[in-house]
């Protein structure tokens, strides 16, 4: 019933070893998909396998980046430029549509300013016409044994706790929903892209005037998404330095 | 020298009152020399340049500080290229305009941006000029723009800042027939076209804005993965014969008021 109301013909799953997999659904009559792609680990990585799914299946599906600055994050847009050029890099994929960024207002990381100007830019592509289905990058929150020291862990995001599928509607997925850090990770492994790929993506959410104040570096180290990328990492036995986009770019 | 004369005997809001109904505010710097802003009094709309830089910024301050003075109501709407290579422009701009917006009891009208392919992209300069152009006739249709500010200042000596670094960009701010046709160009006003970067610092100083603008302003040019994402600047991240010339070109002018901000901070 599910995979009817939301016109999907099949689902392309991508297992890691706790059993979890990354469910990329497709139709063959899809013309375009719009990708929240934000420059971090989760989004990178989806990016990465829809390419490969379509790929897999000879479909002729556009990919439609879709990229969103914060005026008042540090994360930037260059993020989400590296990783798109990346991932035609690695993947030889040319069938592109218009890439897609937008300027949202400022927005504070408890709040549903950011999901709802997406939303909007979202509907607008579906209005024109432009795509017919959207994949966001939104993952599975860590045990909360290994989250309980997070920053700001109380005022997570609780959908993300326990999601029972990966449709949000009938036009729109979160295909990691059933996947935390540490899986995300190991899809990085498994697929031969944590140098290349994973390298490049920047997890940090922090402001950029507590950036700025506080003469830290970007990644912050110590914010929410900081800790469940360390986390992510160490648990699959990874160092989170070694993988610090400070230290991918070339010098 | 030869600035500090041209300022005396050239009004820099000169071109743009000569064909609109403008009053003009002067803001002396020494006994002769001053910069000039110009506002119609029809109320009608202007651009402003706003990169997050120290000098548009405060060119952004003072346009509308005296649109206040005057009692005008005239919307300004700040415009941002944001080179496609640094993204960092956007950030920034927006931080001062909020500042200001706090200074002056003061709202600016709706951010205007367009992205720019900078040296990451096979691109001459030539095409940028096309691109830039292209938006700014679209702006200027699109919200009846009477004529827009930009920050632009002149060089200071290079042989006290340095030339090795001395950018093409950079280099154009010498040139007299540069300078010239700016001055007849009737769209725009240039008020900092005579001025260098300590004239501007003099302005930071004397308006106290030193402690609260001048610190959310941003003229670094190292690359991303350098500057930790654009959130620090050549003074932290390189030696110091590898500074970019807007660095230097910051240091020369503010040095004498902000000195902590310009010691090498590099651990060898």
């Amino acid at each position: 019933m599910k995979k009817k109301k939301v016109n999907v013909e099949f689902e392309e799953h991508w297992e890691v070893s706790s059993g979890a997999a990354t469910i990329i659904p497709m139709n063959s009559k899809w013309k375009a998909i719009a990708i929240q792609v934000s420059g971090g680990l989760d989004s990178s990585i989806l990016l990465y396998l829809t390419v490969k799914t379509i790929q897999k299946y000879k479909l002729k599906t556009k990919i439609v980046p879709v990229s969103l600055e914060i005026y008042n994050k540090a994360k930037n847009l260059g993020s989400s430029r590296a990783v798109i050029a990346k991932v035609q890099e690695l993947t030889g994929f040319t069938n592109w549509g218009e890439i897609v960024e937008v300027i949202g207002n400022e927005t504070n990381w408890r709040d549903q300013g950011k999901a709802d100007f997406f939303s909007q830019v979202l509907r607008d592509l579906f209005d024109k016409e432009l795509v017919d289905f959207e994949f966001n990058g939104v993952t599975k929150n860590p045990p909360l044994e290994a989250s309980k020291d997070f920053k700001y862990n109380e005022f997570r995001q609780f959908d993300r706790d326990n999601p029972t599928t990966i449709y949000n509607g009938r036009h729109n997925a979160s295909p990691h929903a059933f996947m935390n850090k540490k899986d995300i990770v190991e899809l990085y492994i498994k697929h031969g892209v944590l140098d290349d790929l994973a390298a490049l993506t920047l997890s940090c959410d922090e402001n950029l005037d507590i950036i700025i104040r506080n003469n830290w570096d970007v990644p912050c180290g110590t914010c929410w998404w900081c800790c469940e990328r360390r986390w992510g990492l160490e648990s699959n036995g990874l160092v989170y330095e070694d993988y610090s986009p400070l230290n991918a770019y070339p010098k | 020298m030869l600035i500090e004369e041209l300022n005396r005997h050239f009004s820099t809001a000169a071109p743009y009152a000569s064909v609109e109904n403008v009053e003009i505010k002067k803001y002396h710097y020494t006994d002769l020399d001053k910069i000039e802003i110009a506002v119609p009094r029809n109320g009608a709309p202007l651009g402003m340049f706003l990169s997050g830089g120290p000098d548009s910024a405060l060119t952004t301050y003072l346009l509308a500080k005296t649109i206040q003075e005057f009692g005008f109501k005239n919307p300004i709407y700040p415009i941002t290229t944001e080179f496609l290579a640094r993204p960092y422009n956007i950030k920034y701009a927006w931080g001062v305009l909020r500042k200001i917006e706090e200074l002056l009891d003061f709202k600016f009208e709706q951010h205007l941006i367009f992205p720019m392919p900078n040296h990451a992209l096979p691109i001459s300069d030539e095409d940028k000029k096309v691109i830039m152009s292209f938006n700014i006739q679209q702006y200027h249709d699109r919200y009846n723009l009477s004529c827009i500010v930009n920050g632009l200042t002149a060089n200071p000596p290079i042989s006290e800042v340095g030339d090795t670094l001395y950018g093409d960009s950079s280099k154009e701010r010498d040139e007299a027939d540069v300078i010239l046709q700016k001055l007849k160009n009737k769209r725009v006003q240039y008020p900092f076209l005579f001025s260098n970067k300590k004239v501007v610092s003099y302005f930071y100083n004397h308006f106290d804005l030193l402690d609260s603008l001048f610190p959310l302003t941003r003229s670094c040019e190292a690359e991303m993965h350098e500057t930790s994402y654009f959130t620090k600047d050549c003074f932290e991240v390189r030696h110091e014969e590898k500074y970019c010339w807007w660095c230097r070109e910051r240091r020369w002018g503010f040095e004498q008021y902000r000195p902590n901000d310009f010691t090498n901070k590099v651990k060898i």
